[in-house]
């Protein structure tokens, strides 16, 4: 590549972010969690049937899935990676962390073209590259990894556009159409974004290639749009939405007739105001120091705890880069208020705030920040005595490098044994056991309550997905879940110990809380802490009832 | 007009508003005394009257209180007020209330000596006038609303003092004193007055007479602040809202005493390079990050500009300052920062160290150990409306949009004053333990007929202070009550019924025995009534007997208290062996 040819600290930035990416990708974190084997599985039975877990032919809507409709397109992705890797956790992570790793190519190239200095653009390819937000969800299969790419690239090509060639805004529209087709958040994030780009860049846009790109993206987005108008399209939306909460509006009618129900009490505590109000709180959420410098998102498969989304000596610099960038004024960054602007709405309208995933996108224009922060800091600097310049560059250095191995050393000795069981650990253990002595049984009962565990029998038992199709027994709950009761010698569910099936060997497998104390279990799993996962009990053992 | 240029009639005019926002209905909003306000006003007329506290200590310099060993300043201050206007919310609110509105002019004073602008000086004033934060703690008896008008005045003296060095005397009285109000000034104080020194390090080089007295004087004040701080009776507040102290379940990172342990023994059992686990799983770096979140959590939109939060705290739907005044504190950053005019870091200063006392203590933000980011976060504000002002006037339809923002304004005010004179007593009257007055008016009307007024455990849903009340309403002759031995509470190992009057008090660590629930209902005077929550103590089962009363809440709908007659619930325990009275 022309580009990257006179530009070897980027190639090192690239390899860094790649290793710090994919090294023991499927080790850690420990296991796969459920929606990653339902994405992992869905696109093994896609790569042998065609079909996925419904035995539906190709979707390219949505994948049914749990009854969460999956956007269809990291299975997808994930296809080629089981076909070459076979089926295995770094297989269903692979494009995660492949994406992942352009994603810091991407930073570089759309801050060089926003700024055009080389030095500024590296330094936010390598905030990207070790920032311990984007490693995290880097590190798993998260759609929203990839939906953060495809969004990227879609401002990319969008500037090319505009200061190249004009084609690129079709490429663009289609990029910021596959990241609809990622991720849920991407579909409100991308129309925003398409329209503010248009708006900034009104005057270089031609419109002939505009119209053409939207033309292309509504038919394509057709398939899409037909799938939101379902219930089932919008079941996800409502489940998440903080619009319905009615404790809002019971509030706002008890406000209105204290004020008699007068005109300005049906303005004033209209339940909008109070939604708005919600939504600016969800929003800004985003931008709480403590999920942004402590201890980042509370779910612990989105960050380890131990340190934020952003490195903590960071903060000062994202105070300066904000100064600069109203200081100086520059054209691109527009850009960079427009994607730190719009990356929290579709988080904002949701019920858990902040959220690593939903505000995904906030990751690049905060470390744009900061590199512009540390660039243009370096500037006054750079014009200091020798001394006075290699102890800025020392401080800075050790800080950043002794905030990496704080984290690096956390992510890999530490976090996988705290956090075993937020990542469902346990279930390869359990299957590959079950396995091993399935033969002296006639049914297997596994206890539901940490997860789900169909799916990690298939993923693991790698059957043939036609099989399963055939023998499978499931219901649809008032939720609009969908709930696996069983397949071949297999159970989910709540059981009794005390009435066994008559004349059947039951192997019982029970979620260590359920436990039967009163039992001795032939097999016990363990997660990573040390604490009882399953305790796997045979009927043979069973005293018999009088 | 010429009037109208002069600053002088915009002051007195934004006065006038602070004044009125402050002083109208007093005693009606926020609705009703809470435990702090009545142990201020009855301990100021039990001093007023008797020299003592409602424990019989004499002129106390730290006041029991509601067994939070409360500081001084406030009671002593409210004593001409009650003295004067007798014993009722006006008298006890008004110190805050005076104090609220003084800041407000003191404002304009230090920032015009400051920056030298009337016209930031008089915004200033302006958005600290009508700070939702300023008139929800001037409006009720909080000490920490005092804690801004000392310390505008000590440090109006002290800049004063950079020209006239006699002006440090009297700033480092105010100072001084100031540490007899609240504890936030116990704290905050080393580090601004350090930062003083710092910031004025030029102009103090030759006046070390004048600053040795300076610290000579706040000495004076300190050292029975730093003998007290060395009992436990002292630190037993401060320990008490310690976070280091008070790990709360689900919050992973305040037991980072147990985390850092865990990972250095993790890393101690497998191959390892010398050092490291000590290293980055040092505690310290854990306390460190624990203070860290508790100081950056108080720059929070969510916390500054959005309702939640502390609800003691809130008026509904408004958060502590106006959603229209980010713009233009994010803007007062900005210019403040970029003009580096004098005084810009004195305004920094303040700001960025208020928080910093509140930073290590349980359920951070907290905008009342934080009550100092005023009125620095509107001195920012108006800073950077002039200057935003400044740069608009000279653009095309500039002024358009200044007319659109100053209406904008004009309207979120608007709804902020509907919302706390007419919605905030209904929905937060919890908040001010509503429902004593109405309650003691009606056992007055009642003494006759019975013998005592039993009080259950719990009755404030705080705690068991229910003999507060009852003497701040019923302005109870401080030296009656403390002929009958004063206040004895139990919660700290005292032993011994605490009753006064026809009054009784019961509570869960004196009453109830740990095999005889049932304890705490024998020996109930026949002919007596008995005050309980709601739901307490069978008080919501089916078949209890019916209250012959019930109180409620100011919006009149969610009952506070049931008043039972005493051999009603004699005759249902007997009737009924299998219950259980149980605090709910």
């Amino acid at each position: 590549m022309r580009l990257l040819k006179p530009n070897l600290f980027l190639v090192l930035i690239i390899f860094l972010a790649a290793f710090l990416r994919l090294y023991k990708l499927g080790d850690n974190p420990p296991s796969l969690y459920w929606d990653e084997v339902s994405l992992g599985w869905n696109a093994y039975s896609i790569l042998k049937t065609g079909n996925d877990e419904f035995g539906r032919h190709l979707p390219v809507d949505a994948f049914t899935a749990f009854g969460d409709y999956k956007p269809p397109l990291y299975i997808y992705m994930v296809v080629p990676s089981v076909a070459i890797f076979g089926l295995s956790e770094f297989a269903v992570r692979f494009p995660s962390a492949l994406f992942g790793t352009l994603t810091v190519i991407l930073a570089y190239l759309i801050v060089f073209k926003l700024y055009k200095k080389k030095s500024l653009a590296q330094a936010v390819a390598l905030l990207v590259a070790i920032s311990p937000w984007h490693i995290q969800v880097s590190r798993a299969a998260y759609e929203a990894n990839l939906g953060l790419f495809f969004t990227i690239l879609g401002v990319w090509f969008f500037l090319e556009s505009v200061d190249r060639f004009r084609g690129a805004i079709v490429l663009s529209f289609l990029s910021f159409l596959a990241s609809a087709y990622t991720f849920n958040s991407n579909r409100i994030v991308a129309p925003i974004l398409i329209a503010f780009l248009f708006v900034i860049y009104f005057k270089k846009i031609v419109l002939r290639w505009f119209l053409l790109a939207l033309a292309i993206t509504v038919i394509f987005s057709l398939p899409l749009l037909k799938h939101l108008k379902t219930p089932e399209g919008q079941l996800r939306f409502q489940e998440v939405s903080i619009f319905n909460n009615l404790e809002t509006v019971k509030m706002s009618n008890i406000r209105k007739s204290v004020d008699a129900n007068s005109w300005f009490a049906n303005i004033i505590h209209n339940r909008r105001v109070s939604f708005s109000l919600d939504f600016l709180s969800h929003y800004f959420s985003h931008f709480e120091g403590k999920f942004l410098f402590i201890s980042g998102d509370v779910n612990p498969r989105l960050s380890i705890q131990d340190v934020g989304s952003l490195y903590l000596v960071e903060l000062p610099f994202l105070l300066s880069g904000f100064y600069f960038l109203i200081k100086n004024k520059e054209k691109g960054s527009w850009v960079v208020f427009l994607l730190l602007a719009v990356s929290p709405i579709p988080a904002g309208i949701a019920k858990e705030t902040p959220h690593a995933l939903r505000a995904l996108l906030l990751v690049i224009p905060l470390e744009m920040i900061v590199g512009y922060g540390i660039y243009n800091l370096w500037q006054g600097i750079s014009k200091k005595t020798e001394a006075y310049k290699k102890v800025w560059i020392f401080t800075l250095g050790a800080l950043f490098i002794f905030s990496v191995i704080l984290y690096q050393e956390n992510y890999w000795k530490h976090y996988p044994k705290e956090f075993s069981s937020e990542w469902q650990y346990g279930y390869k253990e359990l299957v590959g056991y079950v396995n091993s002595v399935e033969d002296k049984y006639d049914l297997i009962r596994i206890s539901e309550g940490y997860g789900r565990p169909y799916i990690y029998f298939l993923f693991y038992t790698k059957d043939d997905p036609a099989k399963f199709y055939s023998q499978v027994d499931r219901f649809r709950d008032d939720q609009g879940f969908y709930h696996v009761k069983g397949f071949g010698k297999y159970q989910f569910g709540q059981f009794n110990w005390e009435n066994p099936p008559e004349g059947k060997r039951v192997l019982d497998i029970t979620y260590a809380p359920n436990s039967h104390l009163e039992l001795k279990p032939i097999k016990t799993i363990y997660l990573l802490d040390g604490k009882t996962l399953f305790n796997i009990y045979s009927s043979e053992n069973v005293p018999k009832q009088k | 007009m010429k009037i109208f240029k002069k600053h002088t009639f915009w002051l007195v005019l934004i006065i006038a508003l602070a004044s009125f926002l402050r002083l109208w209905r007093l005693d009606k909003n926020p609705p009703s005394a809470n435990w702090d306000e009545s142990s201020i006003g009855w301990n100021a007329y039990s001093i007023l009257k008797t020299g003592r506290d409602d424990f019989g200590q004499f002129l106390p310099l730290s006041f029991r209180s509601n067994d939070d060993y409360k500081t001084p300043l406030y009671f002593y201050l409210d004593v001409p007020f009650v003295k004067v206007l007798g014993l009722n919310l006006w008298s006890v609110r008004l110190p805050s209330a005076l104090s609220g509105i003084a800041s407000v002019y003191l404002t304009f004073v230090l920032v015009n000596l400051l920056f030298a602008k009337q016209k930031i000086a008089l915004l200033s004033a302006l958005f600290l006038a009508i700070s939702p934060w300023s008139i929800h703690f001037s409006r009720g008896a909080l000490e920490a609303n005092l804690t801004i008008f000392f310390n505008l005045v000590a440090t109006i003296f002290f800049i004063k003092g950079l020209k006239n060095p006699r002006y440090f005397v009297l700033s480092a009285v105010v100072f001084g004193l100031s540490l007899f109000n609240y504890l936030i000034p116990r704290y905050f104080l080393p580090f601004y007055i350090g930062g003083l020194f710092i910031l004025y390090r030029k102009e103090l080089v030759n006046k070390k007479v004048a600053i040795s007295i300076f610290v000579v004087i706040f000495l004076i004040f300190a050292i029975p602040i730093v003998k007290n701080l060395l009992t436990p009776s002292g630190q037993i507040r401060s320990l008490g809202v310690s976070i280091f102290n008070n790990p709360s379940k689900g919050d992973r990172l305040s037991f980072y005493r147990d985390i850092s342990a865990q990972k250095i023994q993790e890393d101690l059992s497998s191959p390892h390079p010398p050092k490291l686990p000590e290293i980055i799983h040092n505690r310290r770096y854990y306390a460190l990050l624990l203070v860290l979140r508790g100081y950056l959590s108080h720059f929070d939109f969510n916390y500054l500009f959005l309702p939640g939060g502390i609800l003691v705290y809130q008026t509904p739907e408004f958060g502590l300052m106006y959603l229209s005044e980010f713009p233009l504190i994010v803007a007062g950053l900005y210019f403040l920062i970029k003009k580096k005019e004098a005084g810009w870091k004195l305004v920094l200063l303040w700001l960025l160290i208020a928080p910093l006392v509140a930073a290590p203590t349980t359920s951070t933000p907290h905008a009342s150990r934080s009550i100092l980011m005023l009125p620095m976060l509107q001195v920012v504000t108006a800073y950077g409306a002039s200057h935003l002002y400044t740069v608009l006037r000279k653009q095309k339809l500039g002024i358009v949009l200044v007319g659109t923002f100053i209406l904008v304004f004009a309207l979120n005010f608007s709804f902020y004053v509907h919302q706390y004179f007419v919605h905030y007593p209904r929905e937060f009257s919890f908040y001010w333990q509503y429902g004593y007055e109405d309650l003691t008016k009606y056992l007055n009307e009642n003494r006759k007929g019975y013998r005592k007024f039993i009080f259950l455990p719990k009755i404030t849903r705080l705690t068991d202070h229910a003999h507060i009340f009852l003497l701040f309403y019923n302005k109870y002759d401080p030296a009656t009550y403390l002929a009958s031995g004063g206040t004895k509470l139990c919660d700290f190992g005292l032993t011994g019924r605490f009753s006064f009057d026809k009054y009784e008090f019961k509570t869960e660590v004196c009453d109830f025995k740990k095999n005889d629930k049932l304890d705490i209902f024998r020996g109930f005077e026949p002919d007596s009534l008995v005050i309980a929550n709601p739901d307490d103590y069978g008080g919501g089962l089916l078949g209890f007997p019916a209250p012959v009363k019930t109180f409620y809440l100011y919006d009149s709908s969610t009952p506070v208290f049931k008043v039972y007659r005493s051999d009603d619930i004699m005759e249902y325990v007997q009737t009924h062996p299998e219950f259980v009275p149980k605090p709910v």
